[in-house]
Parts: C-alpha cells; sequence; structure tokens
C-alpha cells in the first residue's frame, strides 16, 4: 500500500500535532514542520515527539543545532534524517623522506658529534616536514608520526671492544612534545656493544613514534659511537629517515 | 527567510492508536517549549497500517487535507 501524505490541520503554537483516532495506526515514515521563530523567547531546537495514548512523551527527536532567537526553519524530520554530508574530502597524510650518504661518523661519545645532519636530501607530499635552518628534519603539523630511522655503515673499525647506538631526540622540546621510549622528551637509544675488534659492515634500524603537539618540533638523529681506542666509521655511511603521519596527536602521548 | 534544517526519527516509527505526533519548539538547556514558536505547513507520510478509511476515520477538522492514492490512475 502506497504511503500517503497527511498535513496537520491549522497553524499553531507549539506544540502543535495531530492526534490519531482509534482506529488508525500509521507508520511513520518522514514529516516536514515549518518553525516561525518571530516571536521566540529565544533560541530553540526544532523537535517532533511522539505522545503515548496517556498523553505521555515517550520519544523527542530535536535538530542537532539549535534555531536562533527570532528566525525561523524549515525542519525534514526522516530516518538517519541528516542529509549526508558526504565526508572531508579523503587527504594523504604526510609522508617524507630524508637522506645522507657520505656521513663518516667520528669517533666520539659527545652528544651531537654524530648527528646526521645536515641531511643531503628531503621530500614531503605535502610540505608539513623540511629541514630546519641547521638541516635537521623539522615537523611543521602536528600529529602522530612513526619515524623509521634506518643507517648503513659500509666499514666500521673497532680497534678496541666498542659500544654503538642509534639516538633520537626531539631539538625544539615544544610543549607536548614527545619521542615514543621509556624517556618522554629525552634522548632513545638503541644501543649495541661489539666485543671483537676488526672492521664491519652494520646495518642499524630504529622505529619511534613522535607525538607532535606544539610544532615546529625538529628531530636530532645521531650514530654513537662509544670512544674504544680506534673506533671509527671508516668510509662512507647512508642514512635515511621517513616520517609518516598516522594521525591527530595521541592525547595520552606515546611515553 | 527559514533555513532548511533535518534531524533524525527512528524508522518506521509505529505511531498506535490515541497517539500524538506534535512538533514543538524545546529551549536548548531547559527543554522547556517555548509556546512563541508557531508551528506552520506540517505535513506527515506514513503508511496506513491498518488500512481503515482515513476520510472517515479523522473527524472533520482534524484532517486538512489528505492525499489518498490516485486509485483509478494505477
Amino acid at each position: 500500500m502506497p504511503d500517503i501524505s497527511i498535513r496537520v490541520p491549522g497553524d499553531g503554537p507549539a506544540p502543535h500535532g495531530l492526534l490519531l483516532p482509534g482506529s488508525v495506526e500509521l507508520l511513520l515514515k518522514e514529516a516536514k514542520a515549518s518553525f516561525n521563530g518571530s516571536g521566540a523567547a529565544g533560541a530553540y531546537l526544532p523537535a517532533l515527539q511522539l505522545l503515548d495514548d496517556a498523553g505521555n512523551v515517550v520519544g523527542t527527536f530535536p535538530t542537532d543545532s539549535s534555531v536562533a532567537a527570532g528566525a525561523s526553519a524549515d525542519v525534514s524530520f526522516f530516518p538517519r534524517g541528516k542529509a549526508a554530508s558526504g565526508g572531508a574530502a579523503a587527504t594523504d597524510e604526510t609522508f617524507a623522506i630524508a637522506y645522507r650518504s657520505g656521513f663518516n661518523a667520528p669517533i666520539s661519545g659527545g652528544a651531537g658529534s654524530n648527528d646526521v645532519a645536515p641531511w643531503d636530501y628531503i621530500d614531503s607530499n605535502d610540505g608539513n616536514v623540511d629541514l630546519d635552518a641547521s638541516g635537521r628534519t623539522r615537523i611543521l603539523a602536528a600529529g602522530l608520526y612513526a619515524c623509521n630511522f634506518h643507517l648503513e655503515i659500509y666499514d666500521a673499525v673497532w680497534a678496541a671492544p666498542v659500544w654503538w647506538s642509534l639516538d633520537a631526540s626531539l631539538v625544539t622540546g615544544g610543549a607536548g612534545n614527545q619521542l615514543s621510549g621509556l624517556w618522554p622528551g629525552i634522548n632513545q637509544n638503541f644501543p649495541g656493544w661489539t666485543d671483537n675488534v676488526g672492521n664491519y659492515e652494520i646495518q642499524l634500524s630504529m622505529l619511534l613514534y613522535a607525538n607532535i603537539v606544539t610544532p615546529p618540533e625538529a628531530l636530532r638523529w645521531r650514530l654513537m659511537l662509544g670512544t674504544g681506542a680506534g673506533a671509527h666509521v671508516a668510509t662512507s655511511t647512508f642514512a635515511v629517515v621517513s616520517l609518516l603521519r598516522l594521525g591527530a596527536p595521541s592525547p595520552g602521548g606515546v611515553s | 527567510m527559514a533555513a532548511p534544517m533535518t534531524a533524525a526519527i527512528p524508522p518506521n516509527l509505529d505511531v498506535g492508536p490515541n497517539y500524538t505526533l506534535q512538533f514543538t519548539a524545546l529551549n536548548p538547556t531547559t527543554g522547556a517549549v517555548d509556546t512563541n514558536v508557531v508551528i506552520t505547513s506540517a505535513f506527515l507520510i506514513a503508511a496506513n497500517v491498518r488500512g481503515v478509511d482515513l476520510e472517515a476515520a479523522f473527524k472533520v477538522g482534524d484532517i486538512e487535507w489528505l492525499h489518498l492514492p490516485d486509485l483509478e490512475a494505477s
């Protein structure tokens, strides 16, 4: 049986509607009404209400937003009754990659002495990651970033047992910014130890998360070598870091 | 100029005999009815579950205009 259209008789002050006779049962599909708020006492929510046979309100279905005092609205009520917003257009998240070749890490345990900066190359799909004045990777947009730091040492010379580590830290230290790990906002170390002397080719990788609440934030990536006698990187080292924004900053941080 | 708005209602809302469907205006903070708002041009689209003669069922004055299927056209 086709649906029918019923006009609620007359105009009237809120609430205004229709009492079904004792023989009538309707399956409501949609409804529409005009609300003249020229005399409204204040902002108001247009709503459709269902009252049972005892006059109890058993359902109230208001609009999501209110109408300003004095304003009027034409309101349509229907199942899942929001006009399709279409959602936000899909956009790519930030992805950036930087590399440096010919990085010869000196022998040092000193802070910053093995800084992989300036990077030779940076590319970002949306410009949200660039290099700062010191050539360090810098995040310009707030977000939670997965950072993958990879280092290849072609010829490491250990003349004595020596420790080494990959190291990352926040340079700017903006409010709320964190790197994942045991020490929030402090250096994150992935250490190792070489017992044997000699020449080695080593590949090192480190994955961590940067939760950037207050951009811009520069990130320092380092190779740390111990101070063992004669330990050094003899020939070219290749470093690459990629940063992928996963979404909004994590409210709970990443530590 | 009236702003177009939408609101959600449950699908296939079954409105039984002696139930009332009414449009109202509520204070967003208190939920109180603002009787200064006037409802005009109110329509319902519904299925007649029991198939009763709506023209006979509604008393004169209860229903101002009723559009029934055009049986002759079918």
